[in-house]
């Protein structure tokens, strides 16, 4: 890929860096933070819009779902949420996995809202912040929804 | 804590802490201090915080704290801190 970065981790390209029109680096990651579930159904539908096309755009992303949004890792939860004028939230969602995507699950917000581990929707871990800090590294854009 | 300078006890650690449930920011922290205290011994730590799993690996990654190994279904991991 014109522009690329590839960098060799234990003899393995692993991380694959980019630098764009302005000359920074990009690490070819990305972020999407969403804070909102069934409050606001507006916002947890376009995350995931946005972070599908990331995806598409061969990024390596992670939602990663906390506050509110812990309560989208739950299965069965976003099955009633249709935004007018967007796919259903659980296509949108199983989609996001089913090209790559991860789901980080806040832990400290996931135990306050007493939610289920047996209950996780695929894709999705329960991380704390540590996890997300290692994979943001350095120049990882994100988005806050 | 009791970080022992005399060796490694018969499970292969010289220091044990028990986290309970803490999690995320409030672990990584406590731990940052505990592995700070004794360089080149070894922590047996066990959390039970669900996050811990994901956490731990990553922390001793980014920090150079070498997690020699781990039983994650039971949240128990052996730490060797840096120097």
């Amino acid at each position: 890929v014109p522009g690329s970065i590839v960098v060799l981790q234990q003899g393995k390209p692993s991380i694959h860096h980019y630098v764009n029109t302005t000359g920074a680096i990009m690490s070819g990651k990305f972020v999407v933070s969403l804070t909102r579930a069934g409050d606001d159904t507006d916002r947890a539908t376009v995350a995931f819009v946005v972070a599908n096309a990331a995806v598409a755009s061969d990024k390596e992303v992670v939602v990663f779902l906390n506050v509110e949004g812990t309560r989208l890792s739950q299965a069965g939860y976003a099955d009633t949420i249709h935004e007018p004028g967007f796919a259903p939230l659980k296509d949108l969602i199983a989609g996001f996995v089913e090209a790559g995507g991860k789901i980080f699950v806040c832990s400290p917000c996931f135990k306050k809202r007493s939610l289920d581990e047996t209950m996780l929707i695929a894709g999705a871990t329960i991380v704390g912040g540590a996890a997300l800090v290692e994979f943001m590294g350095e120049h990882c854009p994100s988005l806050s929804y | 804590m009791q970080a022992s300078l005399t060796g490694l006890d018969e499970d292969g650690h010289d220091s044990d802490w028990n986290a309970g449930d803490l999690g995320c920011g409030e672990l990584i922290l406590m731990l940052r201090k505990r592995l700070r205290a004794m360089p080149g011994l070894t922590l047996k730590l066990t959390a039970c915080d669900p996050g811990a799993i994901a956490d731990i690996p990553s922390y001793c990654r980014m920090t150079g704290h070498t997690l020699l190994r781990s039983i994650p279904e039971e949240g128990i991991f052996w730490i060797r801190a840096k120097y």
